[in-house]
């Protein structure tokens, strides 16, 4: 009874009966403002009451003049640099922070803190909590060191980084603004996928990533006669100078596989935040993975397809751009997956967009087709059954989507294995 | 990465805190902000409140027994809620609740004591009891105690030191208990301390390790130069211990002062805008003087003899005489009394009752005068230049110094002053003093005044001819037979510079023969009885006393040595008379070397013309710094306050000279050169007549800088001894902050990269005594000290007591520091680690 006459008794009392007043009064929720109206409401009663109080108003006054002069004093005197160890790290990888402090003041400074990304500036044994500073000695170059674990990707610092002191009295905080040697790229996490999935019914595929077939690429095969298309680069002179008529090279065909991997910016763009962030994870690991076994990678990002190349420089570029990548909120909705007849495709999107897209795209033009859906919630039943589909991974971020990934991804492959084996018998 | 993590120990320490709740973690290291200060604040402004309930209330024992009441289940529940919290705040729902409820109840009863009190109490003193005001304010006042017992969160806290500062604020504003104040001025150090420890505690778990580099090496210059000049301000305030007068002028005054502000309410104010001083004697505001036409207060003379004791009558001599014609018109009578060129100033007194202190008739004050201004301060009232051996008179046939002039209105800062005269500029300092003086119980129309007064000012007179000197060069009103009472008189005044007169090298340095020529000085120079005898007495006093080589002894010199030897040798006792027999005060002063402080004065005085240095006798008052009143910044000056002293002719000027030492000499400028110069000279002296002393205390001081390191360890020995009665936990933490600070002594500090314990370790592995388990014991009780938590540490501890006091006292022994030598030694850690760590 008296708890409940208690949570009646906390809510009345917490209750807002003039929301409108909030914006006029929230300074007096600061100690700078308890200060003022304490010092206001001395003097008051020094002039009308006692003189007393003019004491205590001098006393809060002198207070109030120490708890603004010290920091902003204390913040004249300093200058500052943060900086990483690496350029660019994963989600969740630790890297190692040092901040350069130089302090011209005769006294040291006390109780600083680092305002920045809770990414960057908080240690990893301790996040959530901001890195502070106890003591910056005088007259001195000091550096402060930790680690910090950024678990969301993003070029650091997104905003300013600050050093900022409320010290002593913690009523008024005082900032100096910290330079950034250089930016941090922290890029999506990349989960380590096995195996690759098998194109159904292609002859290379049944074959595997065979070389001797002709092709366009490659060592020589042979020679022919020419046929209309073929390129003057192939004609071989000495060839076609001995029999009069123009002979063609033939070279071999091209060994590595092409994935084209369409992302679903319409469903980024009205997914919630940790969705989308774990689309872009997953799009990370897949270009990875696909890069990683010699597949010839494009991705319809942004805008348009981006062919990716197995080299460090472009993967690192790639990398960076998805670090970087913000999503857009008025994103259309009529955008359709393209043609994919070469090689596989991938689609990157959710469930509930999923069975949209997959009505709108014809067989012919979508036959190695793979479906990658991140949900948040359980899908519906239409969605859910398409995502039961042989050809698709549903994947809740709710429920450890890194293993999700692994163990469909491997599913996804044998399954494909399968089929085509099936298809060859 | 390991790097930092490595050397930062709140991480350590945050990882130990999250051991200990495994569940409740992140939910109790929120909850538990509560800090203890703002209980503390609640239970001050509680204190406030009750002595403002204390001033209005019938019964005290009622009071009181409420208060203690009140303050006892306070923290009775603070002490079971801090036992309980971290438990309540993890335990399941039920118990949370009931104890949710019981907390409730006893703040219902908390709250509302204060009106059941009063209820009962009016029951038991007939319808009497507490104001209502005051009842409410009780109330108030044990809801702060009550939310600040019971605490949890933030929000909570915050409440309390609101209400407790709305407590302290109206307790402030509504008392005029002078107590308040403390109260008060407690309760804001405390609130101050209280917004540290808060803001310190949300920063501190966040603290990251320090590398640092020092851009200046002149941090150690700074820290003494700031030493040595707070030091100074603060030996100088505490001298003068007028150090409030440096304040002077920060807030604005009524008046009386030049920032005096017209719209001042009240300020520190003692001026023109006052009431008529009729009730406080110590209001610098003007006065009506015919409040005091039939004002009974005493003269000098009767001063005299209140403080001294009445003359003695002398015997009556007769002598043959011839009888007069019976056409002699008989004359009796006599002269007014102020009319009086001046009375004669026995040496020979009647003892005096000291046992009740005299006060003065017609007004409440027992003060004679107040000043404003320096202090120690020798007023002159008036000066004696003719002695007989038992009594001072005044000649009849005394010139007044050819340089006297009359007084000469000017204005200064609009106001008119009388300037009165010029000194001879070489041996007063140049810049001039101010000094205001209130006459309150004194009858005299003598100007109360410094030796070198210059200019004087009484408000609204600008007539120079209200002004005058008397025979003995004293100023004076010479219109009024009296300066009225309460009369406040403005002063400037200068203070010798007589650095000149101590080089013999300078030519004002000749005392002796400058007096020479000057006819008007003669009976300043006249001694009774035989010069020669009395020079020569003086000679034998004061040799002992001049420190410095014959050649450069001058006159200034000697009257320097005379006046410390009198000071030395003789003692003021003011109940010690000369006999009725006695014809020669001098010659009985030399021989008793005991008396009042009048005989002593007459003995330098007498001794000092024995010199050929004029001299004469001074009365008047000095005014003590003891007697310094900070708030109102005036001084007081008593009729014990009487006093007599010499003062010396040099050069154009009475410079004074204090015989007494009980007494302060007389101010004396200095600059920082002549300070140098005369330190240089006394030190010169000093070693040349001590060469023994000087030689032996070098020596020793040689020897103690170069054994210091060994004073230092046996110091740190004893203070080790000291503790041994500690518990081994303070043992331990005493015995690495010595090894600590013996190691800093001998040049041997901690890597800043090396935790405690690799650099405990790498400098105990060179102790052959101690065997490695040994070793590892101690280290780990200092690892554990540092970071374990409390209970279990002192478990460990105590399990372990015994090897650990004497490895503690192994390692705290002098013979241990033999091995720290080598500054190298603590390199060696450093260097090596480094260079594994870079591998």
């Amino acid at each position: 009874m008296h708890q409940k006459l208690l949570t009646y008794f906390g809510q009345t009392m917490h209750y807002d009966f003039c929301p409108w007043a909030n914006a006029y009064v929230y300074w007096l929720k600061r100690p700078i403002g308890w200060v003022v109206i304490a010092f206001l409401a001395s003097l008051l009663l020094g002039v009308s009451l006692s003189s007393q109080a003019f004491l205590v108003s001098a006393a809060i006054l002198a207070l109030g003049v120490v708890g603004c002069m010290w920091p902003w004093i204390a913040m004249v005197g300093i200058r500052g640099q943060l900086s990483w160890s690496h350029l660019r790290c994963e989600e969740g990888e630790c890297i190692d922070t040092t901040l350069e402090l130089v302090h011209r003041w005769p006294w040291p400074g006390w109780g600083m803190i680092v305002e920045a990304d809770d990414a960057i500036a908080s240690h990893v044994d301790a996040e959530g909590q901001p890195i502070c500073l106890s003591r910056v000695p005088s007259f001195s170059k000091s550096q402060f060191g930790w680690v910090c674990r950024p678990s969301i990707r993003g070029c650091y610092p997104m905003r300013d980084v600050r050093l900022s002191t409320a010290f002593p009295f913690g009523i008024w905080t005082s900032h100096r603004k910290l330079q950034v040697a250089n930016p941090l790229l922290v890029w999506p996490k990349t989960i380590k996928l096995v195996d690759v999935p098998h194109q159904a019914g292609s002859t290379n595929a049944g074959i595997g990533t065979t070389s001797e077939q002709i092709g366009d690429e490659g060592d020589w095969m042979g020679v022919r006669p020419y046929r209309l298309g073929d390129s003057l680069r192939q004609v071989h002179w000495a060839q076609t100078s001995r029999r009069d008529s123009l002979v063609v090279f033939e070279r071999q065909s091209r060994s590595r596989q092409l994935v084209s991997i369409w992302f679903d910016h319409y469903a980024a763009a009205n997914a919630v935040h940790e969705q989308r962030e774990w689309m872009i994870r997953i799009l990370a690991s897949l270009t990875n993975h696909f890069l990683s076994h010699s597949w010839q990678v494009r991705v319809h990002f942004d805008d348009g397809w981006t062919p990716l190349y197995v080299n460090q420089a472009s993967k690192q570029q790639w990398l960076d751009k998805l670090a970087c990548w913000q999503h857009n909120p008025s994103q259309s909705a009529t955008e359709r997956i393209p043609s994919i007849r070469e090689g596989v495709g991938c689609c990157l999107s959710t469930s509930s967009r999923a069975v949209k897209l997959s009505r709108s795209i014809s067989t012919k033009d979508h036959a190695n087709l793979f479906w990658l859906l991140v949900d948040k919630i359980e899908p519906d039943e239409s969605a859910n059954l398409f995502c039961r589909s042989t050809s698709a991974i549903a994947i809740n971020v709710e429920k450890d989507p890194a293993i999700q990934l692994q163990r469909q991804w491997q599913q996804l492959c044998q399954r494909t294995s399968r089929m085509k084996a099936a298809c060859r018998s | 990465m390991s790097k930092f993590i490595a050397e930062s120990p709140r991480v350590v320490r945050r990882s130990t805190r999250s051991r200990l709740t495994p569940q409740a973690n992140g939910q109790v290291a929120s909850k538990i902000s509560n800090n203890g200060y703002t209980f503390l604040l609640a239970i001050v402004a509680s204190i406030g409140i009750l002595l403002l309930r204390l001033q209005g209330c019938f019964s005290t024992v009622w009071l009181w027994t409420e208060f203690l009441i009140c303050i006892s289940i306070a923290i009775s529940t603070r002490a079971y809620f801090s036992i309980h919290r971290e438990s309540t705040l993890i335990a399941s729902n039920r118990i949370a609740s009931n104890r949710s409820g019981i907390l409730c109840a006893i703040g219902i009863i908390l709250i509302g004591a204060p009106w059941g009190i009063s209820l009962i109490q009016r029951q038991f003193l007939d319808g009497f009891g507490e104001a209502t005001e005051l009842i409410w304010l009780a109330m108030l006042q044990n809801a702060a105690l009550w939310q600040a017992a019971v605490a949890t969160t933030s929000k909570q806290e915050w409440t309390s030191l609101l209400l407790s500062s709305f407590l302290m604020l109206f307790g402030v504003s509504a008392s005029d208990r002078s107590g308040m104040i403390w109260i008060v001025v407690l309760f804001g150090l405390l609130a101050s301390w209280s917004l540290m420890v808060r803001y310190w505690q949300s920063i501190e778990r966040g603290f990251v390790a320090v590398e640092s580099v020092p851009l200046v090496r002149m941090r150690i210059i700074l820290v003494a130069i700031l030493c040595t000049v707070t030091t100074s301000i603060g030996a100088v305030a505490m001298l003068n211990k007028s150090s409030i007068m440096l304040l002077d002028g920060f807030m604005p005054t009524s008046g009386g002062k030049k920032d005096a502000d017209p719209s001042a309410r009240n300020g520190v104010g003692d001026g023109d805008m006052l009431v008529a001083a009729q009730d406080e004697a110590y209001t610098f505001g003007p006065v009506d003087s015919d409040l005091f036409l039939d004002s009974q207060v005493p003269s000098m003379y009767d001063l005299a003899s209140d403080m001294y004791g009445e003359p003695k009558s002398r015997p009556t001599k007769f002598m043959r005489a011839i009888a007069l014609s019976s056409d002699t018109k008989e004359t009796t009578e006599e002269g007014s009394e102020s009319k009086k060129k001046g009375r004669e100033f026995s040496a020979i007194r009647e003892p005096v009752d000291r046992s009740n202190p005299i006060k003065p008739k017609g007004s409440e004050s027992r003060a004679i005068l107040y000043l404003i201004g320096e202090t120690p301060q020798h007023l002159r009232l008036e000066s004696y230049d003719s002695f007989d051996g038992t009594e001072w008179t005044h000649s009849d046939n005394l010139k007044s110094p050819p340089q006297r002039a009359l007084p000469r209105l000017r204005t200064l800062s609009n106001k008119p002053w009388m300037e009165l005269e010029q000194i001879n500029a070489s041996i007063v300092h140049r810049v001039r003093e101010r000094l205001t003086i209130k006459l309150i119980n004194i009858q005299s129309p003598r100007i109360l005044s410094p030796s070198l007064l210059t200019d004087v000012h009484i408000d609204r007179i600008d007539q120079p001819d209200f002004f005058g000197w008397t025979p003995d060069g004293q100023p004076m009103m010479p219109n009024c037979d009296s300066i009225p009472q309460l009369t406040v008189v403005h002063q400037i005044y200068q203070i010798p510079q007589v650095h000149c007169l101590r080089d013999a090298s300078d030519p004002l340095s000749a005392i002796v023969a400058s007096s020479q020529p000057n006819d008007w000085l003669a009976p300043y120079l006249t001694v009774p009885g035989n010069r020669q005898s009395l020079r020569s007495e003086a000679e034998r006093l004061m040799q002992p006393h001049l420190n410095k080589s014959p050649k450069r002894v001058t006159d200034w010199g000697r009257i320097e040595a005379l006046v410390t030897a009198l000071r030395q040798d003789f003692e003021v006792d003011l109940s010690y008379l000369p006999p009725d027999s006695c014809d020669d005060v001098v010659q009985h002063m030399i021989e008793t070397r005991r008396g009042p402080d009048y005989l002593v004065a007459t003995t330098a005085s007498v001794l000092i013309r024995s010199l050929g240095i004029p001299a004469r006798l001074v009365t008047g008052f000095y005014a003590s710094p003891s007697r310094f009143d900070i708030r109102s910044g005036q001084t007081e000056v008593l009729r014990e306050d009487l006093h007599t002293w010499v003062e010396v002719y040099v050069h154009g000027a009475w410079l004074p000279i204090e015989p007494c030492s009980q007494f302060a000499k007389p101010r004396e400028f200095r600059s920082w050169r002549q300070f140098a110069i005369e330190g240089w000279w006394l030190l010169y002296d000093t070693a040349i007549r001590n060469p023994v002393t000087i030689a032996t205390t070098v020596f020793f001081l040689a020897t103690a800088v170069y054994v210091r390191r060994r004073i230092v360890d046996a110091a740190c020995s004893s203070v080790f001894l000291s503790t041994h009665f500690l518990s081994i936990r303070s043992r331990v933490r005493w015995s690495l902050v010595l090894l600590r600070w013996r190691m800093w002594v001998w040049g041997v500090q901690r890597p800043r990269r090396a935790t405690v314990r690799q650099w405990l370790e790498s400098q105990l592995v060179c102790d052959p005594r101690l065997k490695p388990s040994e070793r590892q014991l101690f280290v780990d009780a200092v690892q554990r000290l540092a970071y374990a938590p409390t209970i279990s540490t002192t478990e460990w501890l105590n399990a372990n007591a015994t090897p650990l006091g004497s490895i503690s006292w192994a390692i705290t022994q002098r013979g241990m520091l033999d091995l720290f030598r080598s500054k190298s030694t603590g390199h060696q850690w450093s260097d090596s680690q480094s260079q594994s760590r870079k591998k």
